[in-house]
């Protein structure tokens, strides 16, 4: 990664314009083609460096219902996350250094069907220690970093 | 109000997309409508809060942001708003959720701060501390990552 790779980072990681040549701005304040910005986002992805490129929904307007669970393990910890991965609704699975060690975040499309998930989750894996922490407000998701100066 | 022609436009835009030049022309041939139609429509899901934006997703440790830490904070209501808008101000700061408490639990402000390393996110604690009383506070790293990708909408939105 570059110093203009990292300026088209800075940018677009904001959002891109909706609108026709999305690119086109950018592309001239760098003073590169159109091409070229493409060409390094998509060689960026090939290096590892963005997951995908597409859009960002807010699930909650769009009817997702969703939770926090964390999960206290004694033993078995890499069987136990092995488990909450397999299912779709689950985005996020961190091991984390507490007593509550395994952290993920749960959607389902209703809150019936998160409930029937869990207690699923329960069953199959034994873990008597759960919390559920959904959340009452969110404000602020997004995170802007600094891909231009590396210091 | 969203149309069918929407939600296949979320569902497709939820996945990895082909960055092009003409990104919104190449993706309105794939819903057999204009680029102008796309674009409308697109402009019109952002305004109501369905797509907040339309960019990558980054992998923050390949980046050089090697320490991220969920740090959780137990605040009292009078002082919430206050750190919440300095939290606000603070680029490494993502995921700002309060949270419903547990009696084990008693946690209601959960923050991920992200960091090029450990000294990094610690500064950012100590910073907030100096700023705002808290009752208590928990900083819990990062040990592995089982799983991260992006919500499959197909499965979750009804149709």
């Amino acid at each position: 990664m570059d110093c203009i790779d990292g300026k088209i980072l800075n940018e677009v990681q904001n959002g891109i314009p909706i609108k026709k040549r999305p690119f086109k701005k950018i592309a001239d304040n760098l003073g590169i083609s159109e091409d070229e910005v493409v060409n390094r986002i998509n060689s960026l992805k090939e290096k590892g460096y963005i997951r995908r490129f597409g859009g960002i929904f807010d699930s909650q307007n769009l009817g997702v219902v969703s939770t926090l669970i964390a999960m206290k393990i004694e033993k078995d910890i890499d069987y136990v996350a092995n488990i909450v991965s397999e299912y779709s609704g689950v985005t996020h699975n961190y091991q984390r250094e507490d007593e509550y060690n395994l952290w993920f975040t749960l959607m389902a499309s209703s809150n019936g069907e998160l409930e029937n998930i869990l207690k699923e989750i329960k069953d199959r894996t034994g873990v008597q220690d759960i919390l559920s922490l959904p959340s009452v407000n969110k404000h602020k998701v997004h995170v802007h970093l600094n891909f231009d100066n590396k210091g | 109000m969203v149309d069918n022609i929407d939600k296949d436009i979320i569902v497709y835009l939820s996945q990895d997309i082909e960055v092009t030049k003409d990104i919104y022309e190449d993706l309105s041939k794939k819903f057999n409508i204009s680029e102008e139609n796309l674009i409308k429509r697109l402009k019109r899901l952002n305004e109501s809060g369905y797509l907040k934006r339309i960019a990558p997703v980054m992998i923050h440790q390949k980046s050089g942001y090697n320490s991220n830490a969920m740090v959780v904070w137990d605040i009292s209501k009078d002082n919430l708003k206050k750190f919440i808008d300095i939290i606000k101000g603070i680029n490494n700061i993502s995921h700002v959720y309060e949270r419903r408490t547990d009696e084990k639990w008693p946690y209601n402000l959960y923050t991920m701060i992200h960091g090029r390393n450990k000294e990094e996110v610690e500064n950012i604690i100590n910073y907030l501390l100096q700023k705002i009383e808290v009752k208590d506070f928990k900083v819990l790293y990062t040990i592995k990552e089982w799983k991260k990708t992006s919500p499959n909408l197909s499965k979750l939105i009804k149709k």
